[in-house]
């Protein structure tokens, strides 16, 4: 019995010692459970630039303004009068817009942004949708085709940013009575 | 006194390998100990990712997916469904949801916690989980997922914008790791 607890207290400093690591070892076995997954994303950024309208300081304050599909409204024109001060009535047109014509000009901010690309220039090319007969329609002092295969160049070697070009519609003179015309200028931006 | 040494000798190894596992601070955690903890236990959790009905393809496998988020850029419209698109002012941010499964069957309503991290640096884009920002080191994104269903989550990747290449890829590896409640 004496030898017994002699063998047990010299023993006692590492049996206590198994017995704490046991209890351990048991807690470790006793977190929760976990498990693990893997998620591989992939994405390729590439170079884009955007266009889109802005009302210029002396213009035509333009509906969604600030967005790619502005309205412009020129409001009621005639010959010789606009009914604001934004439009401009002229009776000698721009060069090659219509002869025979009174226009109606504002000008219209072309702002063009580009992005995650190296390109410093761009061009701008555009064209009307079906335009009245005896109506004409210009950006920038270029007259506009109706082509949208062959869209009619307007300027090349722009720079990113605001642009202010003037828009301009030409009427006929000597139709008789009112007329409304709307129509929809298409412009492209091509990064060059 | 063999016994005694024997058992010394076996408690040692248990409270090593429970040092490991039980590692504090997410840093330390690793998917390798992770894997060691199940089979121990002998209850089995799983990882799994899912389209959903408004998210782009996932192709999955078990426990590993990869999700092609296609060609992205500021003002063009994703070349993928699912994929969104937010402009800012300097840059823009593509947001993709998917599903993830934690656990299959009748896990009685229980919750995990759902930490992430990325397994390499994908700079000099930003990359969230859940609108956690995600780094190198995990970082909880859901301390309470709900187990054996699709849960919803929300992957973001912010692309500053860049004027000196016309083409860049992004391809990283989250890594994901859920802990029973």
């Amino acid at each position: 019995m004496r030898m017994h607890w002699k063998s047990i207290s010299r023993h006692l400093p590492a049996t206590c010692a198994a017995l704490l690591l046991s209890l351990g070892g048991a807690l470790a076995f006793a977190q929760n459970p976990t498990s693990s997954g893997n998620l591989v994303v992939s994405a390729t950024v590439t170079g884009s630039i955007q266009l889109t309208f802005g009302t210029a300081s002396s213009g035509v304050a333009l509906g969604g303004n600030g967005t790619n599909t502005a309205t412009l409204s020129f409001g009621s024109i005639t010959a010789y009068q606009a009914s604001t001060s934004t439009v401009t009535i002229s009776t000698a047109p721009p060069s090659g817009l219509c002869t025979t014509c009174f226009s109606a000009s504002t000008p219209v901010n072309i702002v063009v942004n580009v992005a995650d690309s190296s390109s410093s220039a761009f061009a701008l090319t555009g064209y009307v949708s079906a335009p009245a007969s005896g109506e004409k329609l210009s950006v920038g002092g270029v007259t506009l085709g109706t082509s949208s295969g062959s869209p009619t160049s307007i300027a090349t070697g722009l720079s990113y940013g605001p642009n202010t070009e003037t828009v301009s519609i030409g009427i006929q003179t000597g139709s008789s009575g009112a007329a409304t015309y709307s129509d929809t200028i298409y412009l492209i931006a091509t990064a060059s | 006194m063999a016994r005694s040494r024997l058992l010394l000798l076996s408690s040692l190894m248990l409270l090593s390998a429970a040092a490991a596992d039980c590692a504090p601070g997410p840093g330390r955690i690793s998917p390798a100990n992770s894997a060691k903890m199940r089979v121990e236990v002998g209850e089995t959790l799983s990882v799994e990712f899912f389209p959903l009905p408004d998210s782009p393809r996932i192709l999955a496998a078990r426990g590993v997916a990869i999700l092609n988020l296609g060609n992205v850029s500021y003002a063009g419209r994703p070349e993928l469904s699912g994929v969104s698109i937010e402009r800012l002012q300097r840059g823009f941010v593509v947001t993709a949801a998917l599903g993830v499964q934690v656990g299959k069957g009748d896990l009685g309503g229980g919750t995990a916690t759902l930490k992430a991290w990325l397994q390499s640096p994908v700079d000099p884009y930003r990359i969230s989980f859940d609108n956690v920002p995600l780094s190198l080191e995990p970082v909880c994104v859901d301390a309470q997922t709900r187990l054996g269903v699709v849960t919803r989550h929300q992957l973001k990747i912010n692309v500053p914008s860049n004027t000196s290449e016309q083409q860049s890829s992004l391809q990283t590896e989250i890594a994901v790791l859920v802990i029973r409640n």
